[in-house]
Parts: structure tokens; C-alpha cells; sequence
């Protein structure tokens, strides 16, 4: 049984797979397919169906010529889930729940695509418990996935992060990265360092009650879930309007690293739209 | 200014504890480092910070219960330190002598005693009045005091008719001796209403005789007169032997070396009249002092703490959002 949150998009590679299962990308492997791979002599390639009858007749050496094609393959496809502290932001959702639904959708999208998939989840170390190795079996991925959404701790923050280009494997993927990226600067650069042999997927949950909906008028007390630190707010509409840019510098903080990178990110605000991930791949990565 | 309880200011330190503990109540937030840095909300949450100490600190100087020193006030009054001492035989349920004579059924003895026993109270608001009641022994009333409330009462419950005697010996007794509790205005008498009168012992009599000499008490005898009865001021002469006893009694408060006057009263009138002039005898100023309590400040730093906490719960929970 699959959730009712589980909503498949469509995604495409900006690469040529080296894999050599059969699958849904564009490969490198000779074989069944439609990607014209050139002409090969009949005796190297004997497949008298695919016999170039055109080619054979022009080649003033009069050999006989085998089209070539390369074949769909598969590609891994990683989600990598923070699961700290400050994912249990609250605004309709918790940031978790839509991390739940974001990985869930992925897994299914991937099985649909019949790629491989893992998922590794991380606070201040990457959480063993809620990782899953490559694999097609998308209803123990399921299943996983959705114990994140009740997953809470306390003043655990995103250090685990650094480990994690170690749980990925060396073939090219694509990594979907869900985090709120509330952390620091340099720790997200020396992550993507550490995982420029693939293509990331920057998936940024923000929520509109971080900044835009903070209240008008009145105190409010903020705790920091990961340091445990709380500070009081006076909230007027300049504070918010000081929030917001805040949040705008940080929207352009994050769009500039991440280009230099030429992983755009893809903001996801509040609530999951599979539509919005089909158009970020249709947009950057065809 | 005092302290009931000074132990209480060692809670005082409490007051700084907005300070140091954080509040764990609010919204978790997702990143605290992004928040802008506010100086208005900074002087915001200090302002709460000290008001919430401040409601700490209140409510910890109401457990210290502080107070003024008490005062004490000397009044002056116009009258006499008043006892009286009330016959509550069953007799004294009857009607007065007078109005059988003229074939009504009149007011009973008791309620007319009562009456305008309260209305002479009533109409001496500086005197202080003590209660005995009495029939086959005293019964102690109320000691001497102004409180009017309890004077009332006690009036009251002295005139409910007990049994069929009549100890006027132990009445008068108890009756002096409760100025033994007071200290001397300098006016100080006896009333002593009752219809008819025993005998009394030698023993009480010598007794009555040196406390009444001594306190320097005046005595006023009301009698209120059976319609059988005697006049105590009949012109008969009698032997020693066969004297009446209201009789005997009279001579023998005549041979005290104290003011004393005797009134007979056989209807409502006569009694008041006898009242009167009692009224009008006792006229001294007396000075006495009252002890007024101090006053309890702890109300108000409660008050003070409720307006706090008012106002904290409006700050923290006041949120508009648009």
C-alpha cells in the first residue's frame, strides 16, 4: 500500500549512465536502444537486423555495416534527509513531514524509472537506523522513510552532513539533498566539494511562518531546537520586514554557492508540489 | 513598619531568576543565527525581564508580611464605665405592677429592661458597658467594653428569663469584679436591675462591702416592682427580725460608703425616667485607650503582584498576526 503522500515527478540525468542494467536514462553501454552510437563493421557486431543497408552501399571498401545503438540504463538516485533538530519547525507541516513526503516521492519516482535508490538521513552523524542502501525495493524504502516524520531529537544539529559523502557511492548519482540549509556556509560548500563527481539536487525547505507570517504585534519567544538557545522578540512589522530581508539575503547566499557549483537549488516552500520537481528538471537538467 | 515574617527576604535572591533562567516556553524556531539582531527587543525582553522580577519580588515582601506599628489612641468619653447586672428571673416575664391596675395587658419586664436598657447604651456612645446576668447564681455577660455590637447582645441574652430565683448577693459580686479586669475612668457604676431581692449572706455582704468601698464603685438599684410587692420606700418601720428583705437589702447598700440611689419603677415610664437619671448622674469624662492594629501591607504588594501578573500574561500572550 502506498501512501497518499506519495506523488511521483519526472526526472531526467544531465549525464550518460555507466551502468549497465537496463533502465530509463541515456547510457553509455552498446546495446537496445534508440541513441544512434555509430556504425560498426558485421563481423565486430553480427546483428543482420540492424544492418546499415545506406552505409554498406556507400563505403568504397564495401564492408558491410551494423548500426550501433547505446542502451537506456539505470542511475543510483540518493536522498539525503537532515533530520535535525530545526527540521521540527513547525509551520502547517513540520519541515519533516515534507521531507517524508519529498522522500517518499523520490523512492517511487525512482522504482518508476526503475533506478536504484538509497536514502541516508543525518543529524549530528548520519543516522544508521534511517539509511538504506541501493537498492529497487521501494516498499522497505517506503517504510523507512515514513518513521522520519515522527523522528524527534533534541539539540542535535547538521554536523553529520560531513560524513555523508562517504555513505555515497563513486558512480555518478543524483543526490536529492532535503535540509532547511540552516547552517553554515562553509559547511555546505565543503559538502558539495566532497560530492562534486555527482549531481546534486538542492532541496531547500523553508516555510513562509519562518518569516513572512511572524506576528505583527506582540512578544514572542524563539528557541533554537538545535543549540537550545532562545532569544525574545519584541515583533512589530519592521522586525518582520527585517526578517524577511534576512531570509532574501540568505535565498541569495544560498542561489550563488550553489551556482558555483551548477546545482540550482530548488526552493520548496511549505508544502510539496510534484509538478514544481518535474519543472526544475525540464528547466536545468535537459 | 514590621515584619511578621523576616525569614520570607531570604526568597528575595528569587527575584533574579528572570535574569538567569531562560524561558522554555515559546516556538521552537529553525535557526536562531538568522534572526535579525534587535536592540528594541533586546530593551523589550529586559523591561519583561524586571517586571517579572519585580512580580517575584512582590509577591515575596507579601510573605514577609509587613505592617505599621500599631497606635494606640487616647479617647476621651463622657460617661461611666457601666455595669449592669440584670435579673433574668422568671418574674421578671411579667407584667409590670402598674398595668394591672389599669386592666391592660402590658409590656413584660424584661423586654421594657431591655429596651431601654439598649436605648440607654444607645444614647451614651462613649461608655463603656459591661453584662452580668444572674438568677439563682451570676452569669458572666460581657466584660466592659464598647464594642456597642456585643454590649447589644449581651443586653439581650440577659434579659431571656432563666429560673425562679433571685441571687442578687452573686449578681453584684461578679459585677464588681469585673472592673478588676479595667483600668479606673474615674466614674464608675452599678446598675443593678431586678424585681425583689433575696437575702443575702453576711459573708457577701462584708464581702460586697469592702470591694465596692474600695473600687469606689457607684450603685444604682432599679427595682421593678411586683404587683404584690412592697415599695422599698414604704414608711413603715419594721423590727430587725421581720424586715423585708428589699428592705434589709436597701439599708444595707445605704450603710455602704458608696454613692447609691434607689429607684422603684412599676411601669415602662418610671423605669425610664430611673434611667434617666442615672443618665444625667453619670457625666464624668473618662480617657481610655484603644490599640488599633497596624496596618497589613501585604495586601497591597498582592494587589500590586495580581496587576503584574495582569499585565505579564497580556505581553506574552497578546500576538497579533495579520
Amino acid at each position: 500500500m502506498i501512501a497518499d503522500y506519495v506523488k511521483p515527478f519526472h526526472y531526467t540525468i544531465p549525464w550518460k549512465s555507466t551502468s549497465v542494467h537496463y533502465g530509463g536514462h541515456k547510457g553509455t553501454q552498446r546495446g537496445l536502444g534508440d541513441d544512434y552510437r555509430g556504425n560498426v563493421s558485421l563481423i565486430d557486431y553480427p546483428d543482420a537486423k540492424r544492418i546499415d543497408v545506406r552505409a554498406s552501399m556507400r563505403d568504397p571498401y564495401e564492408n558491410i555495416q551494423v548500426k550501433t545503438f547505446k542502451q537506456d540504463n539505470t542511475t543510483p538516485i540518493y536522498a539525503v534527509c537532515d533530520a535535525s533538530s530545526s527540521m521540527q519547525f513547525k509551520g502547517n507541516k513540520s519541515k519533516l513531514e515534507i521531507a517524508t513526503e519529498i522522500a517518499s516521492s523520490i523512492a517511487y519516482s525512482a522504482y518508476e524509472m526503475s533506478d536504484i535508490f538509497s536514502f541516508v538521513a543525518y543529524h549530528d552523524h548520519v543516522i544508521e537506523a534511517l539509511t538504506l542502501p541501493l537498492s529497487h525495493q521501494v516498499f522497505n524504502s517506503l517504510e523507512v522513510i515514513s518513521e522520519l516524520q515522527q523522528y524527534s531529537t533534541k539539540l542535535t544539529g547538521s554536523e553529520g552532513i560531513t560524513d555523508l559523502p562517504f555513505y555515497l557511492g563513486t558512480r555518478r548519482s543524483l543526490v536529492f539533498w532535503i535540509s532547511d540549509f540552516h547552517m553554515p556556509l562553509a559547511t555546505i560548500e565543503k559538502t558539495l566539494n566532497a560530492m562534486s563527481t555527482h549531481q546534486v539536487v538542492p532541496v531547500v525547505l523553508w516555510d513562509e511562518q519562518e518569516y513572512q507570517k511572524l506576528p505583527k504585534f506582540g512578544f514572542g519567544n524563539l528557541i533554537d531546537p538545535e543549540t537550545g538557545l532562545s532569544s525574545r522578540f519584541f515583533f512589530r512589522q519592521s522586525l518582520r520586514e527585517q526578517f524577511i530581508e534576512a531570509f532574501e539575503k540568505r535565498r541569495e547566499a544560498l542561489n550563488a554557492l550553489f551556482l558555483k557549483f551548477d546545482y540550482p537549488a530548488l526552493f520548496v516552500n511549505g508544502e510539496y508540489k510534484p509538478e514544481s520537481f518535474t519543472d526544475y528538471f525540464e528547466e536545468n537538467m535537459s | 513598619m514590621t515584619l511578621l515574617n523576616p525569614w520570607a527576604l531570604l526568597l528575595l535572591p528569587l527575584s533574579a531568576l528572570p535574569f538567569v533562567l531562560k524561558g522554555s516556553q515559546g516556538q521552537l524556531y529553525s535557526w536562531l543565527t538568522i534572526a535579525p539582531k534587535d536592540q528594541f527587543s533586546k530593551i523589550a525582553d529586559f523591561l519583561l525581564n524586571l517586571i517579572t522580577a519585580l512580580l517575584i519580588a512582590a509577591l515575596v515582601l507579601a510573605l514577609t508580611g509587613p505592617r505599621g506599628g500599631d497606635q494606640v489612641v487616647q479617647k476621651v468619653g463622657k460617661g461611666a464605665q457601666t455595669v449592669m447586672v440584670i435579673d433574668r428571673s422568671v418574674s421578671m416575664e411579667h407584667p409590670f405592677a402598674g398595668d394591672v391596675i389599669n386592666g391592660q395587658a402590658g409590656e413584660v419586664k424584661s423586654a421594657a429592661a431591655r429596651r431601654l436598657l439598649t436605648d440607654f447604651v444607645q444614647s451614651r456612645p462613649d461608655d463603656m458597658v459591661g453584662v452580668v446576668a444572674f438568677t439563682n447564681s451570676a452569669l458572666y455577660g460581657l466584660k466592659i467594653t464598647t464594642n456597642r455590637d456585643a454590649i447589644y447582645s449581651a443586653i439581650n441574652a440577659a434579659t431571656s428569663s432563666g429560673v425562679n430565683q433571685t441571687n442578687i448577693g452573686a449578681g453584684v459580686t461578679q459585677g464588681a469584679s469585673l472592673f478588676d479586669q479595667i483600668e479606673s475612668s474615674g466614674s464608675r457604676a452599678v446598675i443593678l436591675l431586678s424585681d425583689g431581692a433575696g437575702k443575702v449572706s453576711p459573708r457577701v455582704k462584708l464581702k460586697l462591702k469592702k470591694e465596692m468601698e474600695a473600687k469606689g464603685l457607684s450603685l444604682y438599684w432599679i427595682v421593678l416592682r411586683e404587683p404584690d410587692g412592697l415599695s422599698i420606700f414604704t414608711k413603715k418601720v419594721y423590727t430587725e427580725d421581720t424586715t423585708p428583705a428589699p428592705i434589709a437589702l436597701d439599708n444595707y447598700f445605704k450603710s455602704l460608703k458608696i454613692k447609691y440611689k434607689a429607684y422603684e419603677a412599676d411601669n415602662p415610664t418610671t423605669l425610664q425616667s430611673a434611667i434617666q437619671d442615672i443618665n444625667a448622674r453619670e457625666k464624668k469624662t473618662i480617657q481610655y485607650e484603644v490599640t488599633i492594629a497596624g496596618r497589613d501591607y501585604s495586601t497591597h504588594f498582592i494587589i500590586i503582584a495580581g496587576i503584574i501578573s495582569l499585565l505579564i500574561l497580556i505581553a506574552k500572550n497578546l500576538r497579533i498576526y495579520q
